[in-house]
């Protein structure tokens, strides 16, 4: 410092010294290999930005739409087997021990009551396909399970008094005979089946609180018929279990749904399908 | 029309080594054009030093002026297509080291730190070194790191604009006309801003300068 103090330069000599820095050797090689690289770099090019943005995007979506797509065929799925009838209604109007099966509560049915059940054409069933003009949301909130054709001689056995309708299983693949009830149906095979014993007196279920009124070609004043075998497949016990008595409890939610004048199918929105999202996962229940 | 707009209307003058300079490189630049992407080593090879002492003298740091020339010369040869030859080539690449330079130095206004390059000692400068000092070996070369330390502190107060043109002017030799194309500015301008650079450059050097 004392030295440069002591021999005043000019600023031009000063800035002519600035000239004469120079880098070295060693940096022009590395100076070399690295230029090398990018100018390869930009050879090659990079993509626009919103050509990346784009990808990026469809990552994010493929993310989402997938477990969303299958959430939805899930869903769609289990509205099918186990909701509204008026999606597939052949499959909730089955004889009563095979929907009974589906349900998680029902006992395991075996093979000879569903033949007896068979033979006894015991369900009332309409071909849904085959009665385009026939809407099922008139019915509503009437059980799927009953869908009545309104010919003529429908019309008149309901106006003759008790419920005798005309019905038709698929799997039997004739028509019924119209001096069969629903009230004689499910119930009093199985109740001699195998073991099953039959349970309380089936609560009363009218015409009126299927929402089969004069509009869709029934009269309002028609006699009950007994509910569907449903509920007391749902209550009865295992064989198994010894007096295949009805369940307490069982019988006081089939009690308590007539009193509500639920049907059928409402039964199932207990065991309707669970969809839940948590974080990336999805789970479903049954 | 506006000054700046009539200095690039005017044709520049060049030195006849500027003129032999900027012939060479047009061909050069018209071969890359054609599609030859070799001849621009050429090019590279030419202004390498110079790009980078530029960039050196501007931000006195050794690191980011490799980092800024090797921009500069790719981005050179991504636009080397559009240029025109409205100007010469030397003129076209100094604009783009100065832009990137100055857009590196508004970005990163708080550097303080300085890396020194090594002080190639040709004859006037060595001549300069031993005129201003009597001391020999070692004292010689703190002499010199200690003369270059107080330089750069002082380039480095000025304001970026006044820094870059002292640089082209005092450094890179070149003239008031061409700074101005390069800066995009009147030579007017160039002159006003060396002059004051200057005497900004003495106040702060005082207790080193003869007045």
């Amino acid at each position: 410092m004392s030295d440069l103090r002591r021999q005043k330069v000019t600023l031009d000599e000063l800035l002519r010294l600035k000239r004469a820095e120079r880098p070295s050797v060693d940096f022009w090689a590395g100076f070399e290999r690295e230029l090398r690289a990018k100018q390869l770099a930009a050879l090659v090019g990079r993509p626009a930005w919103w050509s990346v943005s784009w990808a990026r995007v469809r990552a994010a979506m493929v993310r989402v739409v997938v477990p969303l797509g299958a959430t939805a065929a899930l869903v769609l799925t289990a509205l099918n087997f186990n909701g509204n009838g008026q999606v597939v209604p052949a499959l909730v109007s089955k004889p009563a021990a095979v929907v009974a099966r589906t349900t998680a509560n029902a006992p395991a049915v075996p093979a000879a009551a569903l033949a007896r059940l068979d033979q006894t054409e015991a369900v009332v069933v309409a071909e849904p396909a085959s009665q385009p003009a026939m809407d099922f949301a008139a019915f509503t909130p009437a059980p799927q399970s009953v869908v009545a054709e309104p010919t003529p001689d429908n019309v008149a056995l309901a106006e003759s008094g008790p419920a005798r309708l005309t019905i038709t299983t698929p799997w039997s693949g004739e028509s019924g005979r119209a001096d069969e009830t629903l009230a004689m149906a499910a119930p009093a095979p199985l109740s001699e089946v195998d073991g099953f014993a039959a349970a309380a007196p089936l609560p009363e279920f009218t015409l009126s609180q299927a929402g089969l009124t004069a509009e869709h070609g029934f009269p309002v004043k028609s006699p009950g018929f007994t509910s569907p075998a449903l509920y007391q497949l749902v209550a009865m016990s295992r064989p198994s279990d010894g007096a295949g008595r009805l369940a307490p409890v069982a019988e006081a939610q089939a009690r308590e749904h007539v009193r509500r004048g639920l049907t059928e199918d409402r039964l199932f929105i207990s065991s309707r399908s669970m969809v839940g999202f948590e974080g990336s996962a999805m789970s479903m229940r049954f | 029309m506006n000054a700046v707009a009539k200095l690039f209307a005017k044709p520049l003058v060049l030195s006849p080594e500027r003129r032999l300079e900027a012939d060479a490189d047009q061909s050069v630049v018209a071969r890359v054009q054609a599609g030859e992407v070799a001849a621009f080593d050429e090019l590279i090879l030419r202004y390498r030093e110079r790009i980078v002492g530029l960039i050196y003298q501007m931000t006195s740091n050794r690191e980011d002026a490799a980092d800024l020339a090797q921009d500069v010369f790719i981005k050179a040869f991504q636009s080397i297509r559009r240029f025109e030859g409205q100007s010469s080539f030397f003129t076209w690449l100094y604009r783009i080291a100065v832009n990137t330079t100055l857009t590196h130095l508004r970005r990163q206004r708080q550097t303080t730190f300085f890396s020194l390059e090594k002080l190639q000692e040709d004859g006037s400068t060595a001549g300069l070194i031993a005129r201003l000092t009597d001391a020999t070996g070692a004292d010689r070369e703190i002499f010199a790191r200690e003369l270059q330390e107080k330089l750069n502190e002082a380039l480095q107060k000025l304001s970026i604009n006044h820094r870059t043109v002292i640089t082209l002017f005092e450094i890179e030799g070149l003239s008031h006309q061409e700074i101005a194309r390069i800066m995009r500015c009147t030579a007017g301008t160039v002159r006003s801003r060396v002059h004051y650079a200057k005497q900004l450059l003495q106040a702060e050097l005082q207790a080193y300068l003869r007045s």
